[in-house]
């Protein structure tokens, strides 16, 4: 994939390193965790935000500072934009499925009567098992909530100073049936294409930081000042 | 892996910055953040983190100073900035995840001549374990000050390090 622009960078280009450190190398670095992560079928979605806490939008993904460079970037590489919309786009999707499969969840007397029976099965529990702790304030409350998260992101297991960890090591298997729905079908259908979209510009930009390191005599980082921490930017002086 | 019976009698821990730091980092490094240049000097390893979140789960109460939440702020600026809001919300996951608790102790009035000796997030630390003696509180810590000044006070502490090596 070539620039747009006619006039060729010169070796060892600041504008070129500025497009390696700034923007390529972060998101190379977000798409790949966020790969990683995907393939666990952890999407980090959170019910308060009803957004993927760890996987965000290329513009979040780059200091905001650096916001010119990523335009300059992508006036030179005009399809990495369009590509880059796609796969927000993607993002935004398997966010508003994650979403719907959770309000089927709460709206529904299924889900909330498995809740309940699971919660009072454990607080028998606790009368033989003194150091699981009290399920109280939100914790309680909530537990409907926080269970319909720990589905979409397919929670196998948690820290065990996490204050649901005995419950959900416990009745985890009890709520298994309810990724039967179709709901949750299609957003693993929409966080498998993202999956998808992210791994593959992964890719992409690891090849175009070769071939931009290479053409323009660059290092593919930026290397720390031995005299110790440095500003963000030194390498652009 | 077994603890000592005196920490099943013990009801509230009081977490100073440095562990909630290092819970915070390893989930950093779990999630793979590492372009955020963070260093893990405890939980350096799954044993270690293993360890401390058993011991942390022998805790019914776990409580925090608001203080503490300014010194993490100390932390977090000097981290790359388009890592900043995802630190702050695996800080936020971290106290809601494990029930923590925060009190507000007011400078006003601490002490002065401890404040002057131990920093304003000691004192709040000390002061929260006074507050609770009845329940025979743990202040988990990595500063050998704080824990020194614990003891002063009969305050039981114990360092990050004992914990991650515990049962080891």
């Amino acid at each position: 994939m070539g620039m747009a622009f006619d006039i060729k960078p010169g070796r060892g280009s600041e504008r070129i390193k500025a497009w390696v450190y700034a923007i390529i190398n972060p998101l190379i670095d977000s798409f790949r965790r966020e790969t990683e992560l995907l393939k666990t079928g952890n999407l980090s979605w959170r019910i308060h935000s009803r957004r993927c806490e760890y996987i965000r939008p290329v513009p979040e993904l780059i200091n905001p500072d650096h916001e010119p460079i990523l335009d300059d970037f992508l006036a030179e590489y005009l399809p990495f934009r369009s590509r880059f919309d796609e796969r927000d786009s993607a993002l935004g999707t398997t966010e508003q499925a994650a979403t719907k499969f959770v309000q089927g969840l709460l709206q529904g007397s299924e889900f909330k009567r498995q809740v309940d029976m699971c919660l009072r099965d454990y607080e028998s529990m606790r009368a033989t098992h003194p150091t699981y702790p009290e399920l109280v304030g939100h914790l309680g409350e909530r537990a409907a909530e926080y269970i319909a998260e720990f589905l979409v992101n397919n929670l196998r297991s948690m820290p065990r100073h996490y204050a649901h960890y005995a419950f959900w090591e416990t009745f985890r298997l009890e709520f298994e049936a309810f990724k039967q729905r179709e709901t949750f079908a299609a957003l693993t259908e929409a966080a498998n294409h993202l999956r998808n979209l992210s791994e593959q510009l992964g890719v992409d930009l690891g090849s175009l930081r070769l071939d931009l390191c290479r053409e323009y005599d660059i290092p593919a980082a930026r290397i720390e000042s031995p005299r110790g921490p440095s500003s963000e930017n030194v390498l652009f002086r | 892996m077994s603890y000592s019976g005196s920490f099943r009698s013990r009801r509230v821990l009081i977490l100073d910055t440095g562990p909630i730091r290092e819970l915070v980092t390893y989930r950093a490094d779990l999630f793979g953040l590492r372009s955020l240049g963070l260093e893990l000097r405890y939980l350096d390893s799954q044993n270690a983190y293993q360890n401390t979140s058993t011991f942390l789960s022998q805790f019914q109460k776990k409580l925090t100073s608001a203080s503490v939440v300014a010194e993490l702020n100390c932390w977090i600026r000097d981290t790359p900035k388009q890592g900043r809001r995802t630190l702050w919300q695996m800080v936020s996951e971290e106290f809601e995840r494990m029930g923590m608790e925060e009190n507000m102790i007011e400078f006003q009035k601490m002490e002065l001549d401890l404040v002057t000796k131990y920093g304003p997030v000691d004192v709040s630390l000390l002061e929260i374990a006074r507050q609770n003696v009845a329940q025979n509180p743990t202040v988990l810590t990595i500063d050998s000050k704080l824990q020194g000044a614990c003891g002063e006070g009969g305050v039981s502490a114990m360092s990050l390090l004992e914990v991650c090596l515990q049962g080891t």
